[in-house]
C-alpha cells in the first residue's frame, strides 16, 4: 500500500466531511500517526479499512468535541459549488447545481457509500468491511444510490 | 445520461484541494524512522501452523498407536468389531478443544488478538485433521481384508467416529471444565453401542441397508458442524459471568 | 486514546453486577478500588470485550472492543489464571506471544525482554508449576506486556506479590502509565497511593465517585473510607 497516495485520499475524506481544509489536514495526520503506531496486517484491504476505520471514528469524535450534533440530516458534506477549488473543471456551472441539489437529496451514508467508491476508489471487499455489510449489499445500494442520483437529474433538467 | 457520466461527475464535484504539509509530515516520519519499523502480525495460516507444537504430545501418540492397532485387528481379525474402535480417534480431538478451559487459560486467550476462537478452532483443526487423514489410510489399507465395498468400510469406520464427536462436542460445550473424563466416557459408550451392534443388530451390517449408513453419517456430520457452530458463536462462559 | 464506557450494564438472574456505569478513560493509571464483590471484576472483563454487556456500550476510540483491532492494542491480567501443565515460564509467553500474533522473532526477542523487566531470569526456564505466587504473578504481568499495548487492564495485579515485588511493580506501572491508558484494580488501597492519577470506585456495581487523584493531598485510605460510608449515609 502506498502511504503517500492513501494520505490524500484520507484527506480528501475528511474534507468531504469537515469542509476545513486546516481540520482535514490536521486529522489525516492523526489517523497516519495511530496507524503507523499499531501492527500491520498484511492483506492490503485489511489496512485500507482499518485506516478508514480510524479517520471516521476521529470524525466523529471532532464533532463531538465540539458539540456540534452531526445529525444525519446535516450536509455538511455535500461539495460546495463556489468554492475556488471547483474552478476549471469541463462541467458547467449548472451542471454542477443540478447534481448537487440530486447529492443533497441523499443521505449521509448514501453520499459518504458514493465518495468512498466513485471518488476516493475504495474496494468493495472494504467498503464492505467498514459498513458490515455483505459485498453483495454494497453492490446493491451503490446501484440503488447511482440510480436515485440519475433520476433526480433527469428530472431536474427536464424542468 | 448514463451512469458512467455520473461517476465522473460526481468525482469531479467531490475534488478537494490538495493537502499542504503533506511533504514536511512525511520527511519527519522518515527522520523519526516511524515508516518502515511497524511490526508485523502473523497470518491466519502462520498461527494453525504455530499451534501444532501446543498439542499435548501423548494426543499424536495415542493416535498413532490407535490408528495401528485399529489396523492390526482388522488384519487379523476381519469382522464387525474393530469398527468400534473408531470413537477412541474422537477422544483426543475433544480433549484438545476443552484445554483452555481445564487449565484456566481461557480469560487470557479471549483476550489477545486471536481470540479464543482462533485457539479451540486451530487445535480442532490439526487435531481433527490428523486423525481423519489418518483414518482415510487406515481405511485404504484394511479394505482388502473385508468382502464389503469400499464405500460401506468407510461407513462402518467413520459413522461411529462421527458419533462419539458429536456427542462429546455436545457435552463439551456444557461442562467445559471438568477434566476431560466426560469426554472418554462418552467416546467409551460410543465405542461399546457400536461393538455390541455386531451381536445384537447383525443385519445391520447387510448390505441392502448401507443407505441407513449413509444416512447416518449424513446426520452425524450435520449435527457435529451444527454443534461447533454453536460452540464457537456463544464462547461466553458461564463460569465468568 | 480513549477508553469510553457508557452506561454500561451487566445483569445477572438475580443480580446488577454492572450498573449503568459511565466514564472515560484517557492515558495515565486510573485506579479502581472497591471491596470483593463489587463488580470490579465483571466491569473489567467488559472493558476487555470478554463478557457481553446488557447494555451500554465501551468503545476505544471508536473501535468496539469485540473487534480484533482493540484485541491487537489490550493487554490483560486475569484475576485468576492458570497455565498448561508442561510450560516453563519461557514456554508460557511464547506462547501467549503466539495468541497475540507476533511474528516469532519478535516473540522471542520480547519475551526475553519481559524476563528481565519482572525479574524472573534464569527461573524462566523453570516449569511454571514449580514458581511460587509471586513468581506466577509476576509472569501474568510480562504475558500483559507483550505486544506493547495501548491499553492495560490488570485484575489485582499486586495479589502474592511480596513488598519488594510491590515496590517493583509500582515503578514499572507508573513508567507504563505514561503513554498507556492503565487500569488496576484492588482492594489494597496503598498499592494505588503513589501511582495512580484517576481513581473510581465502586460499590454494588455502581460507580461512586471518579475524579483526580494528586499523590500527597492527603491520605488514600481514609479518603477512600469517607467516600464508602458517606453513600451508606445517602
Amino acid at each position: 500500500m502506498n502511504l503517500e497516495d492513501q494520505y490524500d485520499r484520507i484527506y480528501q475524506y475528511l474534507f468531504f466531511h469537515l469542509h476545513d481544509r486546516h481540520a482535514a489536514e490536521d486529522l489525516t495526520q492523526e489517523v497516519f500517526l495511530r496507524f503507523l503506531g499499531s501492527r500491520t496486517y498484511r492483506d492490503e484491504n485489511r489496512q485500507l479499512q482499518y485506516l478508514y476505520t480510524i479517520a471516521r471514528n476521529l470524525c466523529y469524535q471532532y464533532y463531538r468535541d465540539r458539540t456540534i450534533t452531526y445529525s444525519l440530516d446535516e450536509e455538511s458534506d455535500v461539495p460546495e459549488i463556489n468554492s475556488p477549488e471547483a474552478e476549471g473543471f469541463e462541467q458547467s456551472l449548472t451542471d454542477r447545481i443540478v447534481l448537487r441539489d440530486a447529492l443533497q437529496k441523499l443521505s449521509t451514508e448514501e453520499r459518504e457509500l458514493l465518495f468512498l467508491r466513485y471518488v476516493n476508489d475504495v474496494p468493495v471487499p472494504v467498503i464492505s468491511g467498514l459498513y458490515q455489510i455483505s459485498r453483495f449489499a454494497v453492490y446493491r445500494k451503490l446501484k440503488r444510490i447511482l440510480q436515485k442520483v440519475r433520476v433526480e437529474m433527469e428530472a431536474e433538467q427536464d424542468e | 445520461m448514463n451512469n458512467e457520466m455520473v461517476k465522473r461527475q460526481i468525482r469531479e464535484l467531490c475534488q478537494a484541494p490538495g493537502p499542504e504539509r503533506k511533504e514536511e509530515f512525511f520527511r519527519q516520519l522518515k527522520a523519526q524512522g516511524l515508516l518502515h519499523r511497524r511490526p508485523r502480525t502473523i497470518s491466519q495460516g502462520e498461527f494453525v501452523v504455530g499451534q501444532i507444537p501446543y498439542i499435548e504430545k501423548r494426543i499424536w501418540v495415542l493416535s498413532v498407536l490407535l490408528l495401528l492397532f485399529i489396523t492390526e485387528v482388522c488384519r487379523l481379525r476381519p469382522g464387525n468389531y474393530p469398527f468400534a474402535m473408531t470413537p477412541f480417534l474422537a477422544a483426543g480431538i475433544l480433549v484438545q478443544t476443552g484445554r483452555s478451559f481445564r487449565w484456566k487459560m481461557a480469560e487470557m486467550e479471549y483476550a489477545a488478538r486471536f481470540s479464543l476462537r482462533s485457539v479451540m478452532l486451530a487445535r480442532l483443526f490439526i487435531v481433527g485433521a490428523f486423525n481423519t487423514l489418518g483414518l482415510m489410510i487406515v481405511i485404504l489399507l484394511v479394505r482388502p481384508c473385508f468382502s464389503y465395498s469400499l464405500l460401506r468400510v468407510f461407513l462402518y469406520m467413520m459413522v461411529p467416529y462421527l458419533t462419539a464427536a458429536w456427542l462429546g462436542s455436545v457435552y463439551e460445550r456444557k461442562q467445559r471444565a471438568d477434566h476431560g473424563w466426560g469426554s472418554v466416557l462418552i467416546c467409551l459408550l460410543s465405542s461399546a453401542v457400536f461393538a455390541a451392534a455386531p451381536v445384537f443388530l447383525a443385519w445391520l451390517y447387510e448390505e441392502r441397508w448401507t443407505v441407513l449408513w449413509a444416512a447416518a453419517m449424513i446426520l452425524m456430520v450435520g449435527g457435529l458442524s451444527g454443534s461447533v457452530r454453536n460452540w464457537i458463536s456463544r464462547m461466553e462462559e458461564p463460569a465468568w459471568s | 486514546m480513549e477508553l469510553t464506557a457508557d452506561r454500561l450494564t451487566k445483569q445477572y438472574k438475580n443480580k446488577i453486577a454492572v450498573d449503568r456505569m459511565s466514564f472515560t478513560l484517557t492515558e495515565g493509571v486510573t485506579g479502581l478500588l472497591g471491596s470483593n464483590g463489587a463488580g470490579k471484576t465483571t466491569l473489567m472483563r467488559l472493558l476487555c470485550g470478554i463478557l457481553v454487556p446488557t447494555s451500554g456500550t465501551v468503545t476505544c476510540d471508536g473501535m468496539d472492543v469485540s473487534s480484533e483491532e482493540y484485541r491487537d492494542i489490550l493487554g490483560y491480567l486475569p484475576q485468576e489464571f492458570g497455565y498448561y501443565p508442561e510450560f516453563t515460564g519461557r514456554d508460557f509467553l511464547l506462547y501467549m506471544a503466539a495468541v497475540k500474533g507476533l511474528p516469532r522473532s519478535d516473540a522471542l526477542r520480547k519475551t526475553e525482554e519481559l524476563i528481565e523487566l519482572v525479574g524472573l531470569g534464569p527461573a524462566a526456564r523453570k516449569k511454571v508449576r514449580t514458581y511460587s505466587g509471586g513468581m506466577k504473578q509476576r509472569l501474568g504481568i510480562a504475558q500483559a506486556l507483550l505486544g506493547d499495548p495501548q491499553v492495560l487492564i490488570m485484575d489485582e495485579p499486586t495479589a502474592g506479590l511480596d513488598p519488594q515485588e510491590r515496590i517493583r511493580f509500582r515503578e514499572l506501572i507508573a513508567g507504563l502509565g505514561k503513554n498507556r491508558i492503565v487500569l488496576l484494580s484492588t482492594h489494597i488501597v496503598s498499592d494505588l497511593e503513589h501511582i495512580a492519577d484517576r481513581l473510581m470506585i465502586m460499590k454494588e456495581g455502581r460507580l461512586i465517585w471518579q475524579g483526580e487523584w494528586h499523590a500527597g493531598e492527603g491520605d488514600l485510605e481514609s479518603f477512600y473510607i469517607s467516600k464508602i460510608q458517606s453513600q451508606v449515609e445517602i
